[in-house]
């Protein structure tokens, strides 16, 4: 390349279409002078285009979204992950939906028909139970079992906002790099603060794995999930959030209660039982998840 | 597949009114989703799933694997994927055949396998830059920021970040050149490094 234009280098946004108007009308009328500029277009767009080919397609992005793992595309891509925690909310929506249906009190007057119904429902239930999940989720697959043997679930609260490792900050990082996390998790933490729980879980998902020595961002999204009903996904940022820092007992709180809502009865009831045995002010919350958990056996 | 997802089926196929309004509140179920924001296109998207699910039951790409509720689920979020991409702003130089998206559900082996193809020889040049580089693209193509953000997000100035980006496409134009070099422009897997 013989031109020595110094809009050469805004050549890579322009193709990626995130130049601002101004500036592209100065790229647009260079390259349509430049023989040199337009070949190196022509090539630089055939390179963007093999680079978003690596972006999920639609049915990657469901069956993702249904997954438990995620890829690591995912990681680098804002657009396949804001795209995967759509689906995941509208998923754990619909999972609600419809276990609902089959809770719905059935009109007054009909009780002549309710037993009729009932063993219908109860029929359907062994039969066949849409899920969007191939790997159901524990809640699904405990709706298909009678419900004698249906594990038990802890109701979860929000972990308010605090810091959890701001002295390691403090302490190691360089403090452009610190502002700059602060900075991001608060933007972060936004919609987490206003119960937007799928919006907090795309940013903070993209935020641990660009700060991945801070506990914090696998802690909030492990408890966003837990509030999308989703204890299985949580379990991983919760064990993320616990390796980095000597876990405090909220983090090992949450990490219990993901745990017997998943299915892993015997782990979240021993970690539960050692927070609540610790008889400190917040092993009140984990005693009465215990009792939730066991159904008062301890 | 259940008896009563394949009677719901062949329902769906004739025409029969109770089956069509089963599938097509199903559909709703997806698209009147508060998150999704889809507004009055909703209307819009719901033929077009209709219209695959349709083309679908007929090729009877449905086998029962899941569920008929949650394979209509599936068909409406993939509506609403391709729906979402297709109102992103897009790059200006975007060729169409980047654009569209296969109508089908699934791509075809064949299209899979062409297109994994593609992606190994893609990936395998993104991991022979090195790192800075390969950060910077993610910035640029993945996440679509503008230099000024990007230069915010790397505690850099806009300048350096401009010149970087010079650099690094320069870079792996010349990787991407090794890798395309008598194949007619067209990237070959040979020398991907992958």
């Amino acid at each position: 390349v013989t031109c020595s234009s110094a809009l050469r280098d805004r050549l890579t946004f322009w193709v990626a279409g995130t130049l601002d108007g101004p500036e592209t009308a100065l790229v647009v009328e260079h390259v349509a002078h430049c023989a040199d500029c337009r070949s190196e277009v022509e090539e630089t767009r055939r390179l963007m285009e093999g680079f978003r080919e690596l972006h999920l397609r639609a049915d990657e992005v469901i069956a993702v979204a249904e997954a438990e793992r995620d890829p690591p595309h995912l990681q680098h891509c804002r657009r396949c992950r804001e795209e995967v925690e759509l689906l995941r909310s509208v998923n754990a929506d619909l999972e609600r939906a419809a276990g609902a249906a089959w809770r719905r009190p059935l009109p007054v007057g009909l009780a002549a028909a309710a037993g009729v119904i009932l063993t219908l429902l109860v029929a359907r239930q062994f039969v066949s139970r849409p899920s969007p999940s191939r790997a159901a989720s524990p809640q699904i697959v405990a709706a298909k079992q009678p419900a004698a043997s249906a594990p038990p679930k802890i109701r979860v609260e929000k972990a308010p906002v605090t810091l959890l490792a701001a002295d390691i900050l403090v302490l190691r990082g360089k403090p452009s790099a610190r502002q700059q996390f602060l900075g991001e998790l608060a933007s972060a933490l936004e919609p987490y603060r206003r119960d937007d729980f799928a919006d907090a879980a795309t940013r903070l998902r993209g935020l641990a794995g660009r700060f991945p020595q801070a506990p914090e961002p696998p802690y909030y999204l492990g408890v966003s999930l837990l509030m999308l009903n989703r204890p299985a996904d949580a379990i991983a940022p919760l064990q993320e959030a616990a390796r980095i820092v000597s876990p405090p007992d909220d983090v090992r709180y949450y990490l219990a209660v993901a745990q017997v809502n998943a299915g892993d009865i015997a782990s979240g009831v021993a970690l539960l039982r050692q927070l609540c045995d610790r008889k400190t002010e917040s092993s009140r919350r984990a005693c009465a998840s215990l009792q939730e958990a066991t159904g008062g056996r301890r | 597949m259940t008896p009563s997802d394949e009677a719901l089926v062949q329902g769906f196929l004739t025409g029969d009114r109770a089956s069509v309004r089963r599938v097509d509140a199903w559909i709703r179920e997806v698209l009147r989703h508060r998150r999704l924001g889809l507004g009055p296109d909703a209307e819009d998207i719901e033929q077009g799933v209709r219209g695959r699910l349709l083309v679908a039951f007929r090729a009877r790409q449905f086998r029962g694997d899941a569920a008929l509720r949650t394979y209509v689920w599936r068909a409406a979020q993939h509506a609403v994927i391709d729906h979402l991409r297709a109102r992103r702003v897009r790059p200006v130089t975007a060729s169409l055949g980047e654009i569209a998206d296969p109508p089908s559900l699934a791509p075809s082996p064949e299209d899979s396998a062409a297109r994994n193809e593609r992606r190994a020889v893609f990936e395998g040049l993104l991991a022979r830059l090195d790192e800075d580089c390969r950060r910077l693209f993610h910035l640029i193509v993945f996440d679509e920021l503008p230099y000024a953000e990007i230069a915010r997000r790397l505690a850099a100035t806009e300048g350096a970040v401009k010149v970087r980006a010079l650099r690094c496409r320069e870079k792996a134009l010349e990787l991407y050149r090794s890798v395309t070099s008598g194949t007619g422009g067209r990237p070959s897997s040979a020398g991907s490094g992958s």
